[in-house]
């Protein structure tokens, strides 16, 4: 590793650490060089991109299982289709769908809120009695 | 293939992991990224893509001719050859039916009956945009202030390249083709910000546009007469945000798109509903095409040089020419009209204002533009001219209950304006937050915000408004 270390260092010749290291001879402990921090960050985008995806994976496999069912019939988008409702219903019968399922509904239940009900009127509907 | 769908999630996850993993060899990297810039736009056409090449290779054409050209006259008449190279593209695409149906309303009304030849002519997606982003490269390279482009493969990749390709953000050369140069580097904060930028298009898209556009928005332009004042206000304002929500949120995901792969776009949008006056609306909507019709049109008519009258004429020509460039319709052009107008009488206003007048209170500034942007963005969102009048009347029928405003949409309506007084670089200062955190959580972090948007958004997805220009 210090020998790419410095072999960077040397291509980063205009850092002032570079040019410290090169007047002293020291090893230049407080750099790490552009290289090495865009590699790491790379890697830490790759990992969160991955995490993210595994998430959704598994809390929102309804919108694949939903996706898929669009998809035009054909050899692939059928197989496609049934490991999406096979992953889904898994995911389904572990519970994982329920934060999805649970924001939806009360998302839906505020959509359908009328001006009424904001207001604090109740209407009930009364069935009419049989004779 | 459409931002906010699994396709094209899918189809960005291939490109981040192949382009990351070429990055030492940038040349082989960008030939990757155009074939997959020319793969995304297929997915909409096949046939298009030729015209995307075409247009590139005229103007990496025109650039290299007046790079290599010594004689100022020459690089002049080469100028002007491609710019009207690309005019006539665009103009066949976009206005050859509209000028001809304009040619055969003239013609019937001196009763010279003539059946013109309409061609029905399919519009390309994003033309507009990057048929501006080839003239700007070429009158860049013309004015010196870029330098022509190292090989075919950059002018390309420069037109086509798949996150600004259908509806912006305009990218000039002199921002982009620098970082082609070499392999783009990630940091952390970059990388957050994509995210955040990614998520918060999608969130803004999918559920704040979408809801607007079904509940409130469409219902009601599409039958103006049947609603009454309220319902038609409601509507208006829920457009102003359905169409912000909408437009920034393209930019923002194209942004964010392009910052996880490495390469920075300039911001397009920067609350724009938060003017106090309609130049500084102009300076915070849509930043790359109003910088854009600023440089290479109202500059060169003369710009402010031609003194107050002058620069009066300019900007009406301009926004003239800014709203037919939205669409071939009468609509359109009311609209840059309207604005032209506004414009220049703000300058007037400046000019003769008493001395004694201090300057116009902030919080009406910033009223009377809200409502002068409204005004226009009834023109923009009307079928026709004729049914924004249709709008415009009902304002006054007042009796007439509310049918379509709900309390939901009244509080995704007041939701998309509040949004303009977060503070203006909180996305910022989140991706600050997010960069610090391992990849786990921070992966846990975004995926929930995902979770959110999908948990919440509609079935399916419009398409983004911009699309269509």
């Amino acid at each position: 590793m210090d020998g790419e270390l410095h072999a960077i260092l040397e291509a980063e010749s205009d850092h002032p650490l570079a040019r410290v290291s090169r007047f002293t001879g020291l090893k230049p402990e407080g750099y790490v060089p552009l290289e090495i921090q865009a590699e790491r960050s790379r890697r830490w985008t790759t990992r969160t991109l991955l995490a993210a995806t595994l998430l959704l994976a598994l809390l929102n496999a309804r919108s694949l299982s939903s996706w898929a069912s669009t998809l035009a019939p054909s050899w692939t988008t059928v197989t496609v289709r049934e490991l999406a409702e096979v992953w889904s219903s898994r995911m389904a019968a572990a519970g994982l769908d329920g934060p999805r399922a649970d924001m939806r509904s009360a998302w839906q239940g505020a959509k359908a809120l009328t001006w009424r009900q904001v207001g604090g009127i109740h209407i009930t509907v009364v069935k009419p009695r049989k004779r | 293939m459409l931002f906010p769908t699994m396709i094209f999630a899918l189809f960005f996850l291939v490109v981040y992991a192949t382009a990351w993993s070429l990055e030492r060899e940038n040349g082989r990297r960008k030939l990757f990224l155009l074939l997959a810039s020319w793969l995304f736009y297929a997915w909409w056409d096949w046939r298009f893509v030729a015209l995307l090449i075409l247009s590139a290779l005229l103007n990496y054409t025109a650039a290299a001719l007046i790079a290599a050209s010594p004689d100022a006259r020459r690089r002049g008449w080469i100028l002007a050859l491609g710019v009207a190279a690309n005019l006539t593209i665009l103009g066949f695409f976009k206005y050859f039916d509209f000028f001809l149906s304009q040619l055969q309303a003239v013609l019937d009304l001196l009763h010279w009956n003539r059946d013109l030849p309409l061609l029905r002519v399919i519009l390309p997606v994003g033309i507009s945009f990057f048929t501006f982003q080839g003239i700007s490269y070429v009158v860049d390279v013309w004015r010196g202030k870029c330098a022509p482009a190292r090989s075919l493969l950059d002018v390309l990749l420069l037109m086509s390249f798949f996150p600004h390709l259908v509806a912006g953000p305009i990218v000039r050369a002199s921002d982009l083709l620098p970082q082609f140069d070499q392999s783009p580097r990630l940091d952390r904060r970059m990388a957050s910000e994509g995210f955040l930028m990614v998520a918060w298009g999608l969130f803004k898209k999918t559920v704040i546009a979408s809801e607007l556009a079904a509940g409130l928005v469409d219902p009601v332009f599409f039958d103006p007469a049947s609603h009454g004042a309220l319902d038609l206000l409601a509507a208006t304002y829920g457009y102003a945000v359905q169409i912000y929500c909408d437009f920034s949120a393209y930019s923002d995901i194209a942004i964010g798109v392009a910052a996880l792969l490495g390469y920075r776009f300039p911001r397009n949008f920067d609350q724009p509903y938060r003017s106090t006056s309609l130049q500084e609306f102009w300076r915070r909507w849509h930043i790359s095409l109003s910088s854009w019709l600023r440089d290479y049109l109202y500059i060169p008519l003369g710009g402010n040089r031609a003194g107050l009258w002058g620069a009066c004429r300019n900007m009406m020509i301009t926004m003239l020419l800014g709203g037919l460039w939205h669409g071939a319709a009468l609509k359109f052009v009311a609209w840059g009209g309207l604005h032209g107008i506004g414009l220049s009488a703000e300058r007037v206003w400046r000019a003769y204002k008493p001395k004694s007048w201090g300057p116009w209170p902030a919080w009406l500034g910033l009223i009377v533009t809200f409502h002068l942007v409204c005004l226009g963005w009834i023109l923009f969102r009307a079928d026709s001219f004729a049914s924004a009048m249709a709008v415009i009347e009902g304002f006054g029928r007042l009796g007439q209950p509310v049918e379509a405003l709900t309390p939901f949409l009244l509080l995704m309506t007041a939701g998309g304006l509040a949004l303009h007084f977060l503070p203006p670089r909180a996305l910022e200062a989140a991706a600050a937050g997010l960069k610090r955190l391992p990849s786990p959580a921070a992966g846990a972090a975004l995926g929930c915000a995902v979770l959110v948007v999908e948990a919440l958004r509609p079935e399916g997805v419009a398409p983004f408004i911009y699309f269509q220009f």
